[in-house]
């Protein structure tokens, strides 16, 4: 009870991944699916922001896999996606959504940047060549927080609902990888698995300790007017007037 | 045809130019503003008072803005915040406020220049450059320095928005907990300005006041009629006006400071932030110039905010210092000083309630009876306000305002102590 009150207090929680390996015999590569569930049982919340990838077997020479040009849009006053895997060298888009400038930079190692003030105008793009989290804040609106995980392997699923799907693997030896922005980052949560053409559906129990995602939404306070994207154009009033609408 | 495209060219430059006026004007929408954003403020209210002394601004001893003889209309306050960046990071930054009726003024209460450097680093830097309020005034978060909660400020902020403005340049490093998974935020700031050598002055002669009027540049304030001040007396070189922001020795003062905000990243609108201010402007108390002396102050600062959720905050703010004039003139003040005050709000919607109780005290330390400058008292502040949307605000207030300052009794019309109960109704369109 005391415990569970601690965790609470802390917002840790306690995730085991469940894999589902199925195998097509007729490609010749397999399915995985991943499921994550918090330790007591219940389904994670914001599964959406969790990721999961796999390196080794010459994934890093595998063409890239993205339908689309990846997109790290800045929309109602947040990064939108809040979590975006990326291929190493892939162009990651930044269309700004809203009707005031933004100001996106990240400091983190080897994949520092800037995008000055910009509206819609242009979009402007980036590509990653190195691998890890980058961190991106606006200069303009400082509780606006996003990532984009940069990674070595066409072979990455972001988690759709309670799932993450990555088809077509190629059998061999893998490094399975499992990335959320509340874990500790210090930790690298990885397994060891073998994908081979009659691979059985297998559960795997990782156990990660996972803060709440650090908040990326704006105040209550920045909005005084309700927010709304290009399609619908009004002026999205800034901190300095919210006062104006019922604070 | 000829003919035709010119019409449709003038049409075209026309329109052009409605969309760039347009975008200009307060309505503005779309990109053209981003740049210059222009937020303004009207406030009307209607006010009534109990009691027969004057408002200060009256020459009375009443600290609070309206007393008997004021008109129940009042034009309370208009002004505008213009801004303009100059360079992504740089934001240039004027405020200009103008008030009628009890001197009528218009000035320019902030103009600063604005310096946020993206960040390299987990820190973030800020730079600002001009002239500016103190951090720390935990109400005043509305545009041009107004009040959310209430209409007038507490006792404290009252006298941050009178008596301290800085011509100065102050640098912020903060250290925000999402980049690093921690639930708290960190800023450190300090600064060195000039331009406010008679802060305490207003503390001291007139003592502590509860109003919503704010200094600028170059605002004078009448002196009551206080025989220490009168032709012939200690202090006869003190100018008929009280001028709070002004430099009178030309040698810098420094404040130093930190927030410390925890439970932003990870809590449920539940956050308590905590900051600390050491000012002193050290003033030389032995310099009179253009009849305003030199008033050495300092004090420390402290403040809480405290959103218990999304609708319920308490604010709390205490302010402890000490002001010296005159040391080595004929005749010198010595006055330590003190206000805290504690503040529930409660927002329902577009409806908004707050209390507020204030506690104030002067201690005269110099033993000169002909100024005695104690004084103590409190005063109790209840506000509901109502946003009806498109910027309108509707406020009413009362303030019961009690006081005791031996002072008084120079003045044979007044009493030691003053208890007076006032009543705002604003009305407020920001834009």
């Amino acid at each position: 009870m005391i415990f569970k009150r601690i965790k609470k207090r802390f917002g840790l929680s306690l995730f085991v991944a469940t894999l589902l390996l199925n195998s097509d015999l007729s490609t010749a590569a397999a399915t995985l699916t991943v499921s994550v569930k918090t330790a007591d049982g219940s389904s994670l919340p914001n599964s959406q922001v969790s990721v999961v990838y796999l390196t080794g077997n010459g994934s890093d020479k595998m063409p890239s896999r993205h339908s689309s040009t990846p997109e790290m849009a800045q929309q109602n006053l947040q990064f939108s996606p809040y979590v975006k895997v990326v291929q190493r060298n892939v162009n990651v888009t930044f269309p700004n959504k809203d009707d005031v400038a933004h100001h996106v930079y990240s400091f983190s190692k080897n994949n520092a940047f800037e995008l000055p003030l910009y509206f819609d105008q242009k979009i402007p793009s980036r590509a990653f060549s190195n691998t890890g989290q980058v961190s991106l804040g606006c200069n303009i609106h400082d509780w606006m927080l996003g990532f984009v995980l940069v990674v070595d392997t066409p072979l990455h699923a972001q988690f759709d609902s309670q799932v993450a799907i990555i088809d077509n693997i190629p059998s061999g030896t893998y490094t399975l990888h499992f990335w959320h922005p509340g874990m500790d980052r210090r930790e690298n949560i990885t397994k060891s698995i073998i994908i081979t053409q009659n691979s059985q559906a297998q559960t795997i129990q990782l156990q990660y300790q996972v803060k709440h995602c650090p908040n990326h939404k704006p105040p209550r306070s920045s909005l005084m007017t309700p927010v709304t994207t290009k399609t619908k154009p009004l002026p999205i009033k800034e901190l300095e007037i919210w006062l104006a609408k019922t604070k | 045809m000829a003919g035709q495209n010119k019409v449709i060219r003038h049409t075209k430059i026309m329109a052009r130019l409605g969309f760039l006026l347009g975008s200009l004007g307060l309505h503005s929408e779309a990109y053209a503003v981003d740049k210059l954003k222009l937020h303004g403020l009207l406030d009307v209210q209607a006010v009534t008072v109990t009691g027969r002394d004057n408002s200060w601004l009256d020459g009375g001893p009443l600290g609070l803005r309206y007393g008997e003889g004021d008109n129940l209309i009042q034009f309370a306050q208009g002004g505008f915040d213009l801004s303009y960046t100059l360079a992504p990071t740089l934001k240039a930054d004027v405020t200009a406020l103008a008030y009628t009726s009890d001197q009528a003024e218009v000035t320019i209460s902030e103009a600063l220049l604005h310096y946020r450097p993206i960040p390299n680093s987990q820190w973030r830097q800020e730079y600002r450059v001009g002239v500016f309020h103190l951090p720390g005034a935990l109400e005043n978060r509305g545009p041009l320095w107004s009040s959310p909660y209430s209409i007038t400020p507490s006792v404290i902020n009252t006298w941050l928005g009178e008596e301290a403005r800085v011509l100065g340049a102050e640098t912020r490093w903060s250290l925000p907990g999402k980049f690093r998974q921690a639930d708290y935020d960190v800023s450190l700031y300090g600064a060195i300005f000039g331009g406010n050598d008679t802060l305490g002055m207003m503390l001291t002669w007139r003592g502590w006041a509860q109003h919503d009027r704010i200094a600028g540049i170059g605002s004078r304030y009448p002196v009551a009629d206080l025989p220490q001040l009168r032709d012939g007396a200690l202090f006869e070189q003190q100018a008929r006006r009280y001028q709070p922001i002004v430099e009178v020795d030309n040698r810098p003062g420094y404040y130093f400071g930190g927030d410390l905000i925890l439970g932003k990243q990870f809590g449920r609108g539940r956050t308590l932030k905590l900051s600390y201010l050491y000012y002193d402007n050290q003033a030389d108390p032995t310099v009179i110039k253009n009849g305003q002396y030199g008033w050495e102050t300092k004090f420390h600062h402290l403040g809480a905010h405290w959103r218990l959720s999304n609708k319920t905050e308490v604010l709390a703010q205490a302010l402890s210092g000490s002001t010296l004039m005159g040391k080595g003139l004929t005749s010198s003040v010595e006055a330590d000083f003190w206000s805290a005050y504690t503040m529930l709000t409660h927002r329902l919607g577009a409806h908004r309630a707050t209390l507020r109780w204030d506690r104030f005290e002067v201690e005269d330390l110099d033993e000169t009876p002909e100024d005695s400058n104690h004084e103590h008292g409190h005063s109790w502040t209840l506000s509901y306000s109502l946003n009806w949307g498109k910027g309108f605000k509707t406020s009413l207030s009362r303030i019961h305002w009690e006081s005791e300052r031996q002072g008084r009794h120079y003045n044979p019309d007044q009493g030691h102590n003053i208890k007076t109960q006032q009543w705002q109704l604003s009305l407020r369109k920001y834009w």
